[in-house]
């Protein structure tokens, strides 16, 4: 893989904080009670989302479960779109009729996944056979949380991908952010999931899930490799910190908004915690490599600021779905064929 | 005189459909290298290849999902469950993925499900069920139940044609004993339009609804009502979702008196729903209460006696008939 240039940085630096600033936007709009429902949101994953969405082509799929603004970014979703999917709104990319960052929009090769944990992995694999089968070079990306590992879905797809060889990279993220079911000893026999993947026949290793620039780099040898007819790749990638608690005046979300996790403890943040923030480490990353002056990093952190603001006004004023958009998408609007 | 069979019709279907259609692929288990279960993709692999005719694991949820994404990356897949009874396993991915999908996102999934369901063959619980109403009852799936050899065709063809998730239920004890001559189905390019019923015998004092292999013990009791000079008019259905409602409510409007037949069980089967929309848009034109003739309430039985019982018999449909008629 090149190096990345200096502007590419920059644009990645920008996402990865507009990515945490939306997100804390969401969190507080879930706490004035402008969002209905439960909210789902996962700090912390910026890195690995973000780094595994920037690989990926326009003729490569993409599909996420976990609830990341970061991983639908690098698409081209735009932050009023995100806000106006989360909100419900009439031009959200479902319309209202459902939640939460369950985005897809076939235009971009973003496949929605469902709440049903892992079902989309399948979905993705069969993706995979369709480019190869129509010899059009695509791959299929796939983010999966780790407690999904244990499901039938999960052994289904991988196992059928490592069976026909198809063009399919697995990022499993590790992130301690299940509510019991996670890794081990709850979710799996073993403590690394890579170890007990290669078990299927396919490739199976680990990353730093906090290092962005080591994200990009392990999916994008996955994707050379899938583009070479190798088979399928599953990347475990351990996102070492729990965001469970809330910061003080630094104003971060108190993760899991609405989930059933309920109470987050309240404490300051450690080294640890600021040392594996992916954010964090990112802007240490460029300042040290000379590649992003703190000239830079504010412009780049006011044109966050920017961009939000507009998107909040745009999709606060956006209109609601009305009841008369009930029935719409259910079929195929056209009739079947008919006798000729 | 060639003959062609229900199960032949199926085959000849899919076979014209992936030969119009470079985007057609079938997956399902021992469909390749064995031909299927029934033999009804016999000569598919070799003429299609492996990459249209997919040998999976037996993991129908997995494998249908593959389907979704299949369609989503713009083939047309055929599924086949080596039994409809399996796919139980798959049902996530039917009712929460593929039939959502459009609804949610906007992206359709253009698939047909398939199968051999129904009773009769002494096949116990497992490799006998009608499943239609799981899917009935979820929107976003169409369901298609063929009776007849040209039907198994046409609806065929039309079901690979549809955008939207087609459920087809084959009903396993026509494959092979239902058979017409073969030019009745030579005709190229004819479709049996989903959403359509079809009126299989005029009448007058009773209109019989009904779909699947039913509509055999149906014609049969019939013909043995006509001797007592009572007619029956036979709506066969056909096309569940979407529904022919024009056609059911203009035969019951004729009678006056509806009966209704199907193999699948009693409660919450399809008669019920039928005659909810009978009572709601008819109920004016009714001379007699709607009575149902169905499969008990029980799993389907394997000995041969008890699955008799099970089952609707024409003794049965013809004994309803007349109770209703002396209303």
């Amino acid at each position: 893989m090149r190096p990345l240039a200096r502007p590419q940085l920059h644009e990645l630096y920008y996402y990865l904080a507009l990515s945490r600033k939306l997100e804390d936007i969401l969190a507080r709009m879930h706490r004035e009670a402008k969002l209905d429902g439960a909210l789902w949101l996962r700090p912390g994953l910026e890195a690995v989302a973000l780094g595994a969405t920037f690989v990926p082509t326009p003729k490569d799929t993409v599909s996420c479960s976990l609830p990341t603004v970061a991983a639908l970014v690098l698409r081209g979703v735009r932050s009023d779109q995100i806000l106006l999917q989360v909100m419900g709104k009439a031009d959200g990319a479902s319309r209202g009729r459902d939640r939460s960052m369950f985005f897809g929009q076939v235009s971009r090769g973003m496949i929605a996944p469902a709440s049903h944990a892992c079902t989309h992995l399948g979905v993705t694999a069969g993706i995979a056979w369709a480019n190869r089968y129509q010899n059009n070079d695509g791959v299929s990306l796939t983010l999966v949380s780790e407690e999904a590992v244990a499901t039938g879905d999960f052994h289904e797809a991988v196992n059928f991908a490592a069976v026909h060889r198809l063009p399919l990279v697995v990022v499993v993220v590790r992130n301690e952010a299940s509510i019991s079911s996670a890794s081990f000893p709850n979710g799996t026999g073993v403590p690394l999931l890579f170890e007990r993947l290669q078990g299927y026949g396919l490739k199976a290793v680990p990353v730093d899930g906090s290092e962005l620039i080591a994200v990009i780099q392990c999916v994008d040898s996955a994707f050379e490799r899938a583009r070479r007819g190798d088979g399928p790749t599953v990347i475990e990638a351990n996102v070492t910190l729990s965001w469970r608690y809330e910061f003080g005046e630094h104003n971060l979300p108190q993760p899991f908004v609405g989930s059933e996790l309920g109470n987050a403890e309240t404490r300051e943040p450690t080294d640890r915690d600021m040392g594996t923030d992916p954010l964090r480490k990112f802007e240490r990353y460029l300042k040290e490599h000379d590649a992003m002056t703190n000239e830079e990093h504010l412009q780049l952190l006011t044109r966050v600021d920017a961009t939000l603001a507009a998107a909040v006004v745009e999709a606060e004023g956006a209109a609601e779905p009305t009841a008369d958009d009930l029935f719409g998408g259910v079929y195929f609007d056209t009739a079947s064929p008919v006798l000729e | 005189m060639q003959e062609v069979s229900y199960l032949e019709a199926i085959r000849q279907a899919m076979w014209d459909e992936m030969e119009r259609d470079s985007t057609v692929v079938l997956l399902g288990e021992d469909i390749g290298t064995y031909g299927g279960a029934f033999k009804m993709t016999e000569g598919f692999l070799s003429k299609f290849g492996p990459e249209r005719v997919i040998d999976t694991p037996i993991s129908e949820e997995g494998y249908t999902g593959v389907a979704i994404g299949a369609a989503y990356g713009g083939l047309r897949p055929i599924v086949e469950f080596q039994f409809i009874d399996f796919i139980a396993n798959a049902f996530n991915m039917i009712t929460n993925f593929a039939a959502k999908s459009r609804y949610r996102w906007g992206a359709g999934v253009p698939m047909v499900l398939r199968g051999p369901s129904g009773a009769g063959v002494r096949a116990g619980p497992f490799h006998s069920q009608s499943p239609e109403m799981h899917f009935v009852h979820t929107p976003g799936i169409k369901v298609v139940v063929p009776a007849t050899v040209e039907d198994a065709y046409g609806l065929m063809k039309a079901a690979v044609r549809d955008e939207d998730p087609v459920l087809f239920l084959e009903h396993k004890k026509l494959y092979r004993h239902l058979k017409v001559p073969a030019e009745l189905i030579a005709k190229a390019g004819d479709m049996v339009p989903l959403g359509r019923a079809a009126l299989r015998r005029s009448g007058r004092d009773l209109v019989i609804l009904t779909y699947g292999a039913m509509l055999y013990p149906v014609m049969e009791a019939a013909s043995q009502l006509a001797q007592e000079e009572i007619e029956a008019e036979v709506v066969d259905i056909r096309s569940l979702v979407p529904l022919d409602t024009d056609t059911v409510l203009s035969s019951v409007r004729r009678t006056s008196k509806v009966l209704i037949v199907h193999e699948d069980t009693r409660t919450g089967g399809f008669g019920a729903e039928l005659a909810a929309i009978v009572a709601e848009e008819a109920f004016d034109e009714l001379d007699g209460p709607i009575i149902r003739v169905t499969a008990p309430d029980t799993p389907v039985p394997y000995a041969a006696a008890l699955e008799d019982a099970f089952l609707p018999q024409v003794d049965d449909i013809v004994a309803a008939a007349k109770k209703l008629v002396a209303y």
